[in-house]
């Protein structure tokens, strides 16, 4: 069934064209598709006639469809832009390029019917202008990636010389819509004659279910799947997947040793990026460092990390790469990754530019400035610390989440759900360093609460006068002190705005355990879950004055007499 | 707002969702039974499906099914995800 097993992958050959009509090429756990479908479907696809000046853009999940519509349009020597998804504003954006529309994007045509008599080039030129791809910029507008079928195929044949593949299906848990699923996923297959998957496989029981019933070649993943397998209990076959590989973020240590005990697979982890396509490897279950490619060249100017490759452009010219690393070792290139020099980051294995988000958060009405960062829960989600108004600002959990929900629609145009923020964080002002910046740590230090359920959010301070501070905090719904306090309707209990109170003023004042004897302690009001208040500190020479209010009113009222003074005046106690 | 018509597995499955997704600003009585759990409704996307998955199993020792189809269904809605807990439980 594998006619060109032999042969060095190639895409300009056609592959797929060449062998018997009833070689499988494609399937899942319940079915097949042969190689005569597969040409009749391509036939369709180029014989289709469709206006000549204007380009063509394909979005289509199922990987069959997309397959016979992508090599039906290169066949008819169509350059083809994949979007990395159908959400309306990159529809606009594919609209105002002036595209046609194909697969599940709005108003695309049906499959074309067959055109048995259409004769197909047996062979592409490597010129062929194959697709586009898109990467989101600095400023969050995609960039259009241009990739000819010479590039895309001398990653498939890097791929193959580094790690030839053996018998059976190539299954991916990635979308063909981006660069790693195209040319990992799907490409590779073709390429070297191997059965793809008929579907992207996302749970790893289907997975389990398809390793029980085929032999898999390899299986093409990135860390939002490996670093969320199941124990054993989902029953992995004894015979995993031939190769397993990884890329689109970093996957840690941990992550990669579980799957190939599960998989009973080596992982391999591919570095690269949409514009320069793959450029290194490494086993992360044994390494930390990366191994460039046998055709990849890399060298350090400076902080500038320049690469020289069969995917660029002009392989004959240095590019700069926007990650910085540390070359270790010359030849081959071995070297470490030091994170991005711009700040596009990854979330679920989805692109963003953090600034990009910012930005499109600045413009929801109200907002005064934003700021969004990773923050290393919940699978490395964002969040987003907005400045307000204080009027704006949420004062309760319906009314916060009101506001969160409105901001996430807002964003949900123009942005995959994965990458929306997951904390939000309100501020009057954004908190700046001596020189005026807000530094990552200072940003992250308003996520504080999520590392410690001990702790309210603590938000903005404010110092009237030396002597007193004006500090915002939200109660979390999650607030440890709040389970069992009370089951039916929880409130802060007193003793743990007594607790803050003491914290802050050691933090703000710098008097650790100075304040002691509490006098006139009152909970007039109670504090409850989602609750924004302001807790003043009033220091006097001999005592601490507190008081936390909200829009509920006031929720605790204290006085803390400084050790010294404690027992000057007993007709203080209440 | 309390919701009421929770039942004691259905508050319970909630909270295992807000535990495992971190979700912040919502409790259990902000989960409609009926809402859908994706898209619209509380928002939750591809991660979360399999952080879910992956929360189901360890809480109640629940595999889910191969069939994608099917786990979307059971992905529904708080009541879906608990009929499917109270069906397949083995904690």
């Amino acid at each position: 069934m594998n006619a060109h097993r032999d042969l060095p992958p190639s895409l300009t050959r056609c592959p797929w064209l060449s062998g018997a009509d009833s070689d499988v090429v494609a399937c899942s756990g319940q079915t097949m598709r042969t190689r005569g479908e597969l040409r009749e479907a391509i036939r369709a696809w180029a014989s289709l006639s469709l206006p000549e000046d204007r380009d063509v853009a394909l979005y289509d999940s199922d990987p069959w469809r997309f397959t016979a519509t992508l090599l039906g349009l290169w066949h008819a020597g169509r350059r083809v832009w994949l979007p990395g998804d159908n959400l309306p504003e990159t529809v606009d954006h594919l609209r105002r390029r002036h595209l046609i529309l194909l697969g599940e994007l709005p108003e695309a045509p049906p499959a074309p019917p067959p055109a048995t008599g259409f004769t197909l080039a047996s062979t592409l030129s490597p010129d062929h202008n194959a697709v586009v791809l898109f990467t989101s910029g600095s400023s969050g507008e995609p960039t259009p990636i241009f990739r000819t079928l010479g590039q895309l195929e001398s990653e498939v044949a890097a791929f193959e010389r580094h790690w030839p593949l053996g018998k059976g299906v190539v299954i991916s848990q990635v979308s063909h819509q981006h660069t790693w699923g195209l040319t990992a996923g799907l490409l590779r297959a073709l390429a070297t004659s191997h059965p793809f998957g008929l579907s992207i496989v996302t749970w790893p029981e289907t997975l389990a279910e398809w390793l029980m019933k085929m032999p898999v070649s390899a299986l093409i993943s990135s860390p939002p799947q490996l670093s969320r397998l199941p124990g054993a209990a989902i029953g992995m076959p004894d015979h995993g997947p031939g190769r397993l590989f990884s890329a689109a973020a970093p996957l840690d240590h941990d992550a990669a040793v579980q799957a190939e005990r599960l998989m009973g697979s080596e992982l391999t982890e591919i570095y690269g990026s949409s514009e320069s396509g793959a450029i290194a490897w490494r086993r992360p279950s044994q390494d930390t460092t990366w191994q460039a490619l046998d055709d990849v060249r890399l060298r350090c100017d400076g902080e500038r990390t320049l690469l020289r490759s069969n995917r660029l452009p002009d392989p004959e010219q240095w590019h700069e790469q926007a990650d910085h690393i540390h070359l270790l070792q010359t030849h081959p290139p071995r070297f470490t990754l030091h994170g991005r020099a711009d700040r596009i980051v990854k979330v679920g294995g989805k692109r963003v530019s953090l600034e990009g988000l910012a930005h499109y958060i600045e413009a929801f009405p109200g907002v005064l400035a934003a700021r969004c960062l990773t923050i290393d829960h919940s699978g490395g989600r964002i969040g987003a610390v907005i400045a307000m108004a204080r009027e704006g600002i949420a004062r309760d959990h319906d009314t916060r989440r009101a506001l969160i929900s409105a901001l996430r629609q807002h964003l949900a145009d123009a942005f995959e759900p994965v990458v929306l923020p997951r904390f939000w964080r309100f501020v009057e002002t954004l908190p700046v360093n001596a020189q005026g910046k807000l530094t990552h740590t200072m940003a992250r230090h308003l996520f504080d609460d999520l590392d410690d359920r001990r702790q309210p959010r603590w938000l903005d301070i404010e110092s009237p006068t030396p002597d007193q501070r004006r500090i915002t905090l939200e109660i979390p719904e999650r607030l440890a002190a709040l389970k069992g306090h009370f089951p039916e309707r929880p409130i802060v209990p007193g003793i743990a705005l007594i607790h803050w109170a003491r914290q802050q003023a050691e933090r703000l004042f710098g008097a650790r355990g100075q304040w002691r004897d509490m006098r006139r302690v009152r909970f007039p009001a109670p504090l409850l879950p989602g609750d924004r208040a302001v807790m003043t500190l009033t220091r006097q020479h001999d005592a601490l004055n507190v008081s936390v209010t909200s829009h509920r009113g006031q929720h605790l009222q204290l006085r803390l007499l400084s050790v010294a003074s404690a027992t000057d005046d007993p007709r203080e106690s209440s | 707002m309390a919701n009421t018509e929770l039942t004691e597995l259905e508050r319970d499955v909630a909270n295992m969702i807000i535990e495992a997704l971190e979700l912040e600003d919502i409790t259990a009585d902000d989960i409609e039974p009926d809402a859908p759990l994706f898209g619209d409704g509380l928002g939750l996307d591809s991660i979360d499906a399999l952080e879910l998955g992956l929360a189901l199993q360890k809480r109640y020792g629940i595999r889910l099914d191969s069939d994608a189809e099917e786990n979307r269904e059971h992905f529904a809605s708080l009541r879906q995800l608990s009929a499917l807990v109270a069906e397949r439980r083995s904690d």
